[in-house]
């Protein structure tokens, strides 16, 4: 006889927004993630970019939503619309992120804003919009962050970065407990560096020898996205019903070194 | 911005004191010249002259006027 099985790890029916859908992690996420099964709402500003990513997802009732999370006031009506039109969200990845390489004598304000704006400011207004009732599934939830080992170890010339990745991981604690009453969990993944576009771009303006000594720091290697998506899929899924929080590092072993 | 400008303005951004950065002077003579000062100037440049210089070509080059040469027609 078959014991009935209900896989832990299935999205089926999950509807969930992702940010920086239009590349590298985020697009990883929602490719992997429709995979299982999920609907996924695709969002970025470049719809160009967004609609190679709904091209290479897995099932139905995808969509793309442009929007520009800088606008951080315009975020919970722009998701009652999506909402309305697409019914309600079970949850979202937070992964659209600003990289910025500089030393703290170079750091204006406009430049702490520019990236504090999208890395935390942005989390923040995303979660807050999914637990307005209107918004989010009634049956629970789960947000997840992408944060960066850098919210945990760092190096220098990267503050702004650092303290706008660390910022997520107390967001995501106080969140935890305040939304746990409505079964939405909230975490967040530390990745240390992965092959992306955002990285090849940052790699540019290092010397051979410093790529070769980043290499060096990854004990598994430098990272693939799809190591992000995996780790991210878990914590959408039921299998990580018991989990918030938290801070999931995914590194290769990077911060053990 | 003139390249006349360009000293001035990079001792102050990085602390230096005046006259510690010479436009004829070898880079490794200059040991307050480190990889953040590099970084400060890769920044520095695409702020003011919109152009992003690459960490090889910085690498390459032995003095102060080589390495003011990469900004090139983006002065005033």
């Amino acid at each position: 006889m078959n014991k009935s099985f209900s896989n832990p790890f299935s999205l089926i029916g999950r509807r969930v927004l992702v940010t920086g859908a239009s590349s590298g992690i985020g697009r990883g996420i929602a490719i992997f993630i429709s995979q299982l099964g999920a609907e996924v709402i695709c969002n970025g500003r470049d719809e160009k970019r967004l609609k190679e990513t709904l091209d290479n997802l897995s099932g139905s009732g995808h969509t793309a939503a442009k929007f520009d999370l800088n606008d951080v006031e315009a975020i919970q009506p722009w998701m009652m619309k999506i909402s309305k039109q697409h019914g309600k969200l079970w949850g979202m990845v937070h992964a659209a992120g600003i990289q910025q390489t500089l030393p703290a004598a170079m750091v204006s304000k406009e430049k702490f804003e520019h990236v504090f704006t999208i890395n935390t400011k942005a989390a923040f207004f995303l979660a807050k919009a999914l637990f307005s009732p209107s918004i989010r599934d009634e049956h629970g939830g789960s947000i997840v962050f992408i944060s960066s080992v850098m919210s945990l170890v760092s190096q220098a010339a990267i503050s702004t970065y650092s303290l706008s990745k660390a910022a997520l991981s107390g967001l995501s604690k106080s969140l935890a407990v305040e939304f746990a009453p409505k079964k939405i969990r909230v975490n967040c993944i530390s990745p240390a560096y992965i092959k992306t576009p955002l990285l090849d771009d940052m790699i540019k303006k290092w010397t051979g020898s410093q790529v070769k000594e980043l290499t060096k720091r990854h004990p598994l290697g430098i990272g693939e996205i799809q190591d992000v998506a995996y780790a991210t899929a878990f914590l959408l899924s039921d299998a990580s019903r018991w989990i918030t929080g938290t801070n999931l590092v995914v590194d290769g072993g990077y911060t053990t070194l | 911005m003139k390249r006349s400008e360009v000293i001035p303005e990079l001792e102050d951004l990085l602390g230096f004191e005046a006259g510690t950065i010479k436009e004829g002077a070898n880079i490794a003579d200059v040991p307050e010249w480190d990889s953040m000062a590099i970084l400060s100037f890769i920044a520095f440049v695409e702020d003011k002259f919109e152009l992003v210089l690459e960490g090889d070509q910085i690498a390459e080059v032995k003095t102060f006027i080589e390495l003011f040469d990469l900004i090139g027609d983006k002065f005033e």
